[in-house]
This record gives C-alpha cells, structure tokens and sequence, in this order.
C-alpha cells in the first residue's frame, strides 16, 4: 500500500478515487439544485445558473452527476465485493481440496469465462426486476471467475507450505486451516483483484444502464447519459448532457483500474519488476 | 509400559518399501536419536507417528501411543483423520525441520501459539499468561510474541517453533533436524534448551539429525537408520563409542574430529539405494568396505552387546577388527 502510494501513479490514482468517494458520499448535500426538479430552461448550454447545462425536461446536469456518482459507486463496490467472495471461496475450497471438487469448480469458471458477460448480464437482468439490488447481484454473479482463477493458482503453492502442515500437525481442520492459514495469506491477492473488478463492474453498470436495464427509480452516469441519447443530445449538440457522465465513467475506471494495477504489481510475484 | 510403541513399520511408496520393518519403543522421559542420511527414513517415520505422511506415501504396521493420564492406549494406525485431529499436538507435537517455514508469516508468534492451545482447549480462560510463560520457556520475551515471524532471527524463530510444540504440553515431541539451519552457537544453545525442557516438563523427545555426535551428546539411545531400516540401536553412549554396524563406525568416522588431527574428513562412497531398485541382500552391501558373500542374505537386527542391536553378519565387532578385516574377508 505504501509502496502504491510513493509512486505518481498511484498519488493520482489514490487521489481521483478519494474524491470520487468523497462526491459519492456528500454528491447530494453538495448539489446545486434538486437533480429531477424541471424548469422551462430545456436544454440550456453552460451558464452561470447551470455549470454544465440542463437536460430535456430542465433539469441541472451537474446536479445529476453529483447524485449518480453514488449509484455507480456502490454498484461498483458492492458488485465486486460479491465477485471477490464467490471467487475466493470458489478459488480458495477448490485449490485447497484438489480432485473432483477442483475439477468441478474448474468447469464452472470456464463456463463463466467463455460466456460473454454482457449478454449475460442483460439476459439475466431482463429477466429479473430492475433494482439496484440485482444490478449489483447480477454484475457480482457474472464476473468471479477471473478471481477465481488466481486465487486457486495461489492457494495451489500456499497449501504446499510448511505452515500449512504445521497447521495439520496442531490437529486443524481443513476448514481451519482455510479460514486462518490460507484465506489470511490469500488476502492481498484477492484485494488486487477485487479493485479491478470495482473497475468492470462500474463500466458494466453503466453499460447496462445505458441498455435501459438500470434501475429506473436512480440516477446513475450510466442512466445519464441513456436519457441524454434518448433526448437526442448528441444530435441536438447538447454536449453537455453526454459529455460530463462519460468522462466521470472514464476517469473513475482509468483511476480504479490504475489503483489496482500498481497494487497488483506489489503483490502478485510474477508481476513484480526485476530490480 | 513405553509411552510409544512402534512396531513393524512400513510406509510403501509405489509398491516400494522407504520404511521396512521398523521398531521402536520411547519410554516416557526418554530421549531417542534418530539418525542417518538424507532420504534414509527418518521423516517419514516422523511423519508416519503423526499420521500426517503426504497420500503417494502407504504405511503399515502398528503404533500405538500411551499418553499418561489414560488408560485408554491410542492406537495410531488406526485412527481416523478426525481421531487423529484430537491426537495431534495434544499429545505428540512436531518440531518442523526447518522451523522458520512452519510460522504461518502473516500471523503474530502469540496468535500462532494461542491456536495451537484453542484447538485442543476451546473453553480454556484467558490465556496470555501461559503464553508468556512458553515464551520465557524458551528464552523469549512477550515481544517477541507479538511480533511477526520474519522480525525474529533464525534462532529466535525456532526457539518461537519449540515454544509452540510445547504448548499443549504433549508427552512426546518429535524435533526433525530442529538444529540443521542454525550456525553452531545457536545449535548448542537449542540443543541445551532441549535438554533442559525433557528434564524440567518430563517429556519424552525423538531427536532426528544426520549428525550421531549431536544425537550422541543428547540422547539417551539411538537408532540408525540406513535405507528404510534400523540398522543398528543401542543405548546413545554405548553405540557412540563402539558401534556394531559399518554404516554407523563409517557414519562416525566421516565427521570432522575438533582438536583432532588436521586431515581430510573420510567420506562413505557412493550414494544410498534407490527404493525402487534395492540391493540385493544387506542395504547397505555396495558400500560397505567389508561386504562378503554372506551379506547377500539379508541379515536380522539382533542383540549383539547389551542392549544395542545391530543388523550385520559381522557383529559383534571388536574395536580393532575395524581395522584387521579385510574387505571380502569371512565371518
């Protein structure tokens, strides 16, 4: 972690995330305007009444990127974190027992790996109500068979350690010696791991959102920029309406992916340079 | 009654015997030395006590553990894994050979010693007093415990890896090679440490090292052991000064004399048989510098002095028949 943080990169990354989080939190308080409060100024380029215009009903884009920001942030998180406990513990009981269960749980990881998760994700959420509760059931579900995989390479050489079998000899369970010896030293790799999925997963919620498949009730950057392109912002040159949710997307992503990157560098050996 | 007795051990790999027909008995407070080469047997015979040998590896043979305070005699071989868990560290504990891999790096020492004791004691009270206590045991402090297995020293590690064997207070523990990474002050230092705990705790100790002097200084009897079998045992004194097998007299010859003339250590040519194509006859045949025709008959571990066995058509020796026989000679 302190290592992340001494590079640029990671200052930067760390430093976009932070904000972001902070927006996420305090977006609503901080908000100029009511994000769904219309008014007869449909459309309105950047003015000093509204930084970065209004929508097609009057409404103020910035406040509505300061409010989404929340929608796309905990689908983000809470999606990853869903995808980081089904890989781990698929990865991990998998690794750990070997034989038919690895097998098993090994058929199912490719499964998810060659199914495309898009599709997926859309048949699945079509199919289920939209709520933001199975958006982030839904993108958790589909994306774990990556952490899966790594984690189960991992907990290939753990289990062959010394500790491992000291653990054995102090009359462990193998359950206690997942939860205490393996999962512990697992852990970083799993957490690199999970931050790059927050970056799939907020992509993926945009996406789906765009898709019209979000949760009709919130404003997300994904919904965002759906209405704008349902307005016909682009068309109308609009800018303003499209323009700002996108970048907030890119730049989260591009920060989230680049935080995880740099800490999967630390500690991932075969990612670690040659000094 | 002997606190463990091992009899007719056989761990089979492939078909293949690595451990044949071992026994051994340990008497409570006793400490046994177990030595020999590199690939000899004398880990998987650790491990096999522990039941804890890796699934290629078959065993065969009884072992049956006595633990005081039972009546109940616990026959190993036939435990369960489940049973086996309620065994382990309770009674029998295992000093790792090489220690400082069997510390779990991302747990502190006192984190690593309190699971060791709540396995076996869920219900047990507060509990940081009796591991300060097995620290001080050892020559540790409280800070060492709470620190992380890789800010303690070689030493310090394997003194924190004793600390754990003992925390349960088990009869028996087994040390494999507890000594074999540490420089020669550390060694002594372990080895007292050793000592001092069987005479003070009353535990019984196997000590396993390839090197007879150290298992000489502080064992009570040794056993040798040359490619899967005993080849000779005796009481450690005894067998130090008058060895009844070549592999022994050969295994004492080639270590280094301090104080002694300034010569050229005298190695045992070539290499111990591989399992799966053994010699036959004696194991130990193709080295032995007095091997005859006789010794492709395998020869019986029997009584050749008071209390020390030993497999050789050639026992008993006579300390100058060492010399005098020549290489091909008769018995």
């Amino acid at each position: 972690m302190r290592a992340v943080l001494a590079t640029r990169r990671g200052k930067f990354s760390f430093g976009v995330l932070a904000l972001f989080l902070f927006i996420a939190v305090f977006g609503a308080l901080i908000a100029p305007q009511d994000p769904r409060a219309s008014s007869t100024d449909v459309l309105e380029g950047p003015s000093a009444a509204h930084l970065l215009g209004t929508t097609e009903v009057g409404s103020d884009v910035l406040s509505q990127l300061l409010v989404g920001a929340r929608v796309s942030i905990v689908v983000g998180f809470a999606a990853a974190v869903i995808s980081a406990v089904i890989g781990a513990a698929i990865g991990i009981v998998g690794g750990y027992f070997g034989g038919w269960t690895d097998r098993a749980f090994d058929s199912l990881e490719n499964w998810f790996l060659v199914i495309p998760q898009l599709p997926l994700m859309v048949v699945l959420a079509r199919l289920l109500d939209p709520s933001l509760t199975v958006l982030i059931a839904v993108i958790g579900l589909t994306s774990w068979a990556g952490t899966g995989r790594i984690v189960r390479a991992q907990v290939l050489t753990l289990k062959e350690r010394a500790f491992v079998e000291r653990a054995r000899a102090l009359g462990a369970s193998d359950r206690h010696i997942m939860r205490v010896h393996i999962l512990p030293n697992a852990l970083p790799l799993i957490f690199a791991n999970t931050v790059l999925i927050v970056a799939v997963a907020i992509l993926a919620e945009a996406a789906l959102a765009f898709l019209g498949l979000g949760d009709p009730e919130s404003i997300s950057w994904g919904s965002m920029i759906e209405q704008g392109f349902e307005a016909g912002a682009p068309s109308a040159g609009a800018w303003w309406y499209v323009v700002p949710p996108g970048l907030c997307i890119a730049l989260l992503v591009f920060a989230v992916g680049l935080f995880g990157y740099l800490f999967e560098q630390q500690v991932n050996p075969r990612l670690q340079e040659r000094t | 009654m002997s606190l463990l007795e091992i009899e007719g051990l056989e761990v089979r790999h492939r078909g293949q015997p690595i451990v044949a027909g071992v026994d051994l008995a340990v008497e409570p407070g006793e400490a046994l030395g177990l030595a020999g080469e590199s690939g000899c047997g004398k880990t998987t015979t650790a491990l096999a006590i522990m039941k804890l040998l890796p699934p290629a590896l078959e065993p065969s043979g009884t072992i049956t553990l006595r633990p005081p305070g039972t009546d109940e005699p616990v026959r190993i071989d036939r435990r369960t894994e489940r049973g086996m868990q309620l065994v382990r560290w309770r009674h029998v504990s295992l000093v790792f050979q090489g220690a400082m891999n069997a510390l779990d790096p991302v747990q502190r020492v006192d984190r690593q010693i309190l699971e060791a004791i709540r396995l076996h004691e869920p219900r047990a009270g507060k509990l940081g007093g009796r591991i300060k206590e097995l620290l001080n045991t050892v020559g540790l402090t409280s800070a060492h415990g709470r620190a992380y297995p890789h800010q303690l020293s070689g030493g310090q590690r394997q003194r924190a890896m004793i600390a754990l064997a003992l925390a349960c207070r088990p009869a028996l523990v087994i040390a494999d090679e507890p000594t074999t990474a540490l420089d020669v002050i550390m060694q002594a230092q372990v080895l007292e440490l050793l000592e001092r705990l069987r005479t003070e705790l009353g535990l019984a100790l196997i000590l396993i090292s390839h090197d007879l002097a150290v298992l000489a200084e502080a064992c009570d009897r040794l056993a040798v052991m040359y490619a899967g079998r005993i080849v000779e045992s005796g009481p450690a004194e005894q067998v130090f000064r008058a060895p009844q097998h070549p592999y022994t007299k050969r295994l004492l010859d080639s270590l280094p004399v301090i104080g002694g003339a300034r010569g050229v250590a005298d190695p045992i040519p070539g290499t111990p048989p591989d399992p799966h194509d053994p010699p036959e006859g004696c194991t130990f045949r193709p080295r032995c510098p007095y091997a005859a025709d006789v010794c492709l008959e395998e020869p019986a571990l029997r009584e050749v002095a008071s209390g020390q066995r030993a497999a050789c058509h050639f026992a008993p020796w006579e300390p100058e028949s060492w010399a005098v026989r020549r290489p091909g000679g008769t018995p």
